[in-house]
């Protein structure tokens, strides 16, 4: 409890030596407004302008690239452990794009999916993908040994080893995988409507920078930084309940 | 669709009033082109020309997207992505130099005969920057290399006494230039409006306007145009036309209104800058017609330059369209 508060604390801190630094004059810049003028575009833009639209757009974005992705990865590590044949032959090549920047991609994306948002979920979809993937593969790959056989000792039938054992021991693999790719996802989002495009937060970024409204543009990324803080805590909060008995330690 | 269905809905709307069947015909009619576009002041025509409705009028339907540092959209326009694009006239030629099969159908913008004008060669008042010979052996910040922005700068150094090819010229986007400037990251900066007169404002102690490069290097000279592939103009003549035209309706907009309360609602609509910070800035010339010779004198300059090797003639890659005075 002290820990959290003291974080808030820091925040704090962080936020009003923003505000000093701005408005005495210390720091002079047309990219450097007081952290208040932030606040009020943020109220301001988020009552009468697009603000919540501009969010909206991202966040559908975002979510329907994230849930192809993630479920595409599940499949195919799941398919890649129980099928080793095809893992090794595929494998080299996961290995060889997994490590590519997503937003490297995306003028390739552009030329045969154009700017769209066929373009911006396709490469959004691609990133959830990989952590997803190779952890599932670890996880269903990595059952302990021990349960299969005992399995077999009593005959039991294979879909009931699927979900009694091997789903339950990947489970916590895939879902680790989900929270790497959920903060990877939302970065490529926003990366990816800087582009091109005229919505979502992305967009919204460049546009205020262009239109020398820093302070909106500041609004925009603390509205990111929230939504990444709550869509990890509801993942947290998710994840506790799905695999209560996986317990890492606290 | 099944046919008891369409008998229904061709029953309802011919039940429906004149008027309103009369709106869903011409909707129907409507061409839609996709607008590759940069959200600057220099885009107002064609934003402006949107906004009042005289594409519609031409029986277009504009579908604009803007991309608002400007890289991704010739790209875009080789990969049929968009019909038409906003381009300034170096990085236009130095693509089409490169192969890509584009032609001017309409002016954009050009500079005026002296500055101030839209961009401006920023330095520190106590950095000694006066001419492009202080600048051999500096850093000097454009917004993207081989553009308009990068290849008048580099003539003003060279006109100026200095050596361009000794001058390390640092890709900067606009909105952080004057601040790179103030911080000694950059020794000058072509900064465009609305940044260089906000750049003053905030630090009028410690930057100054060296010199107009685009329009003391080349008075008049081309700034931007309207581009699209040779097989989109040959497939579709007339919404070329029907484009220019409108697009030319809406220069006419402009050159009426600019500087007006009216002009600075409808750019602040779609640029989102403040209408009172569009007060005073310097604009571009919107031109209604392209003039070959300053097309010529841009490829003559680029060869100049070395970064466009491919030996252009100006009247080959000009529509006729772009040449063409429409009358309102």
């Amino acid at each position: 409890m002290l820990a959290r508060r003291s974080g808030l604390i820091l925040i704090a801190v962080l936020l009003l030596s923003w505000e000093i630094s701005s408005r005495s004059g210390l720091i002079t810049s047309e990219n450097w407004p007081p952290v208040s003028a932030i606040l009020a575009g943020l109220v301001r833009e988020a009552l009468y302008g697009d603000l919540l639209q501009v969010i909206g757009a991202t966040l559908s974005r975002f979510a329907v690239g994230y849930l192809i992705g993630i479920s595409a990865g599940a499949i195919v590590g799941f398919i890649f452990a129980l099928v080793p044949f095809l893992r090794r032959m595929l494998e080299p090549i996961i290995e060889l794009v997994r490590p590519i920047p997503a937003p490297a991609l995306i003028p390739p994306l552009v030329l045969f999916l154009g700017v769209d948002d066929l373009m911006k979920i396709t490469i959004i979809a691609v990133t959830a993908f990989f952590p997803v993937a190779i952890n599932t593969m670890q996880g269903a790959s990595g059952v302990e040994p021990t349960y299969l056989a005992v399995a077999r000792t009593f005959q039991t039938v294979p879909a009931r080893v699927l979900m009694k054992i091997i789903v339950p021991n990947t489970l916590p693999y895939v879902l680790a995988g989900m929270r790497i790719s959920l903060a990877l996802a939302l970065v490529v989002t926003v990366v990816s409507e800087m582009i091109a495009g005229a919505s979502g937060v992305g967009y919204y970024l460049v546009l205020m920078q262009y239109a020398v409204r820093s302070a909106d543009m500041y609004a925009a990324i603390f509205v990111i930084a929230a939504l990444g803080y709550v869509l990890n805590s509801v993942f947290l909060a998710a994840e506790r309940r799905l695999i209560f008995w996986y317990a890492p330690e606290p | 669709m099944s046919q008891p269905r369409r008998a229904f809905l061709i029953g309802t709307s011919a039940a429906i009033g004149v008027s309103v069947l009369g709106a869903g015909v011409r909707a129907q009619s409507l061409t839609k082109i996709r607008v590759g576009t940069i959200p600057i002041v220099d885009s107002a025509p064609l934003m402006i020309g949107i906004a009042k409705g005289f594409f519609r009028d031409e029986g277009l339907e504009v579908d604009t997207t803007p991309a608002p540092g400007g890289a991704a959209l010739l790209p875009s326009l080789a990969a049929g992505q968009f019909n038409f694009a906003f381009a300034n006239t170096t990085s236009a030629l130095l693509a089409i130099g490169e192969g890509l099969e584009f032609k001017f159908v309409t002016a954009g913008c050009s500079t005026g005969a002296k500055g101030p004008d839209l961009a401006g060669l920023m330095a520190r008042i106590d950095g000694g920057v006066n001419s492009g010979k202080d600048l051999v052996g500096k850093r000097v910040a454009v917004n993207n290399r081989n553009n308009i922005m990068w290849i008048r700068a580099a003539a003003w150094v060279d006109r100026t006494g200095g050596d361009a090819g000794r001058v390390t010229f640092v890709e900067i986007p606009f909105p952080q230039m004057v601040d790179a400037l103030v911080n000694n990251q950059v020794d000058a900066a072509m900064v465009n409006e609305p940044f260089l007169t906000v750049g003053l404002q905030n630090h009028d102690d410690k930057v100054k306007v060296v010199s107009w490069p685009m329009s003391d290097t080349a008075p008049n000279g081309v700034v931007s145009e309207y581009v699209a592939t040779k097989d989109y103009i040959a497939q579709n003549p007339q919404v070329i036309d029907k484009f220019a035209r409108a697009f030319a309706h809406g220069t006419d907009w402009v050159l009426k209104n600019k500087g007006t309360t009216e002009w600075e609602q409808a750019v602040s609509a779609y640029t989102k800058i403040a209408p009172e910070r569009l007060r005073g800035i310097a604009l571009p010339v919107y031109d209604r017609v392209i003039e070959p010779r300053k097309i010529q004198d841009m490829i003559d300059l680029m060869h100049k330059y070395k970064i466009l090797k491919a030996d252009l003639k100006a009247a080959d890659l000009i529509h006729p369209t772009a040449l063409k005075q429409y009358t309102f």
